[in-house]
């Protein structure tokens, strides 16, 4: 299969179920960086980064057959298989006894440094998006997208109440979709 | 419900960011299933989440694309062998599904009485095929001792058959005069005819009812010649016919 037929999203998932090399080796060149990019947001460390990307493909491979295009976007299954595996590695026990690296739902992982860090952005006029972003809009999006806090998690996180979390998640987002031009 | 109402309560925004319970995650679907609009604005709210989610995009270390590719690779070799023959792959039993060891338990059974017939027929076979040669073995040693008696008796039939020829032989012969000897007073019954030669003065002793001899003795003709007994030979019966000179 040949890249042009490949830019269908519709086709590339038909041919990641068959297990097509040349589809995956597509998803890896569209998809890669930004799932390498997310799973370093929630680990903040490259080697256990580089790890997790191959898992993730890996695990693509093995349940891209669960996967619907009916229920979203191809993008956000694969950043929730990403998530998902980073999670599941982070909770390992092992690994919390090998690397002494916290999982994200303790509580010194909501530091601002370990929560809003700073993107290598590439894109012309992003990193406008993000300085542009209101700190606190950020950090709402952030906490969950992330690092997966719950509603309860982000209230004590940030000091508020959970009406004003859910609130603000609003807020944070339809702030986000103005500096995206997504309105 | 007013729909506008929903959208704007902020739920889907909570739901993209995965911040719901399970219980609202399965309303907010169900209210996506419904109504059109909501489904749209959850779209909309993902792509921005992706949107911005690509913003931390970080180009991965060259050498991972064919690390992943390789191990893509291999999955896929042990997918297809899987799926060519499940049974040799998955060898610890419990992963044999059920049907496939019913399968192959069936096989070996029917493979395990074909086996145990074939070997029965081929013990009854053996036993058939020995006991013929046992009988075969039999008969060759009862003909080989008839086959004996047989040249045996062509051989005494042979001798008798001279004997006669030559008796018939001498009796054709002119020269040749029987002479009838009577029995002695002690066995009146029995006689014996003596053929003579008188051309070359031989005697020979015709067929016989000569009572039979105690071991070790043995018949003795005599001529009494002007008035002198003369020896003419000793006979030892079982020859029918023989010249005493």
């Amino acid at each position: 299969m040949t890249n042009e037929t490949l830019n269908n999203e519709k086709d590339l998932v038909i041919a990641l179920k068959k297990g097509d090399e040349s589809a995956y080796s597509y998803l890896y060149d569209h998809y890669g960086a930004a799932i390498y990019g997310y799973i370093l947001q929630m680990t903040s460390d490259t080697e256990l980064a580089k790890d997790l990307l191959q898992d993730v493909f890996i695990k693509v491979f093995q349940k891209i057959g669960q996967y619907d295009e009916q229920k979203g976007h191809l993008y956000t299954w694969l950043i929730r298989v990403a998530h998902n595996t980073t999670i599941d590695k982070i909770r390992s026990k092992n690994y919390k006894e090998n690397r002494h690296i916290h999982a994200f739902d303790e509580k010194n992982a909501g530091d601002a440094d370990n929560g809003t860090t700073t993107p290598s952005v590439d894109h012309i006029g992003m990193d406008k998006v993000l300085v542009s972003l209101d700190e606190t809009h950020k950090k709402v999006i952030d906490l969950a997208y992330f690092h997966g806090y719950t509603q309860n998690e982000i209230a004590e996180e940030m000091g508020m109440p959970i009406g004003t979390v859910k609130t603000q998640v609003r807020k944070a987002l339809i702030q986000l979709r103005k500096l995206l031009n997504i309105v | 419900m007013d729909l506008e109402k929903y959208i704007s309560s902020g739920v889907l925004e909570n739901y993209v960011l995965g911040l719901l319970s399970e219980k609202e995650n399965r309303e907010v679907m169900a209210m996506m299933e419904r109504h059109y609009e909501v489904a749209s604005h959850v779209r909309s709210l993902e792509e921005s989440l992706e949107t911005y989610g690509r913003l931390y995009t970080v180009e991965p270390p060259s050498e991972l694309k064919s690390l992943i590719m390789n191990q893509i690779r291999d999955l896929k070799v042990k997918d297809e062998a899987k799926e060519d023959k499940p049974a040799l792959t998955t060898s610890p039993a419990q992963l044999v599904s059920p049907k496939v060891l019913r399968d192959q338990i069936s096989i070996w059974r029917k493979l395990a009485i074909a086996g145990t017939i074939i070997l029965m027929v081929s013990i009854g076979f053996n036993i058939y095929l020995s006991s013929q040669k046992h009988r075969a073995s039999q008969l060759a040693t009862r003909l080989a001792l008839q086959n004996k008696q047989l040249s045996k008796n062509t051989t005494l039939l042979n001798d008798s058959l001279s004997q006669i020829q030559k008796q018939v032989t001498l009796l054709a012969n002119p020269d040749i005069r029987p002479v009838v000897m009577k029995g002695v007073k002690q066995h009146p019954a029995f006689n014996v005819t003596v053929y003579w030669n008188t051309n070359d003065q031989t005697v020979y002793l015709g067929k016989s009812d000569l009572p039979t001899l105690p071991t070790g003795k043995v018949y003795q003709l005599w001529a009494i010649v002007d008035g002198k007994p003369v020896d003419l030979g000793l006979y030892t019966p079982k020859k029918q016919i023989c010249p005493f000179r």
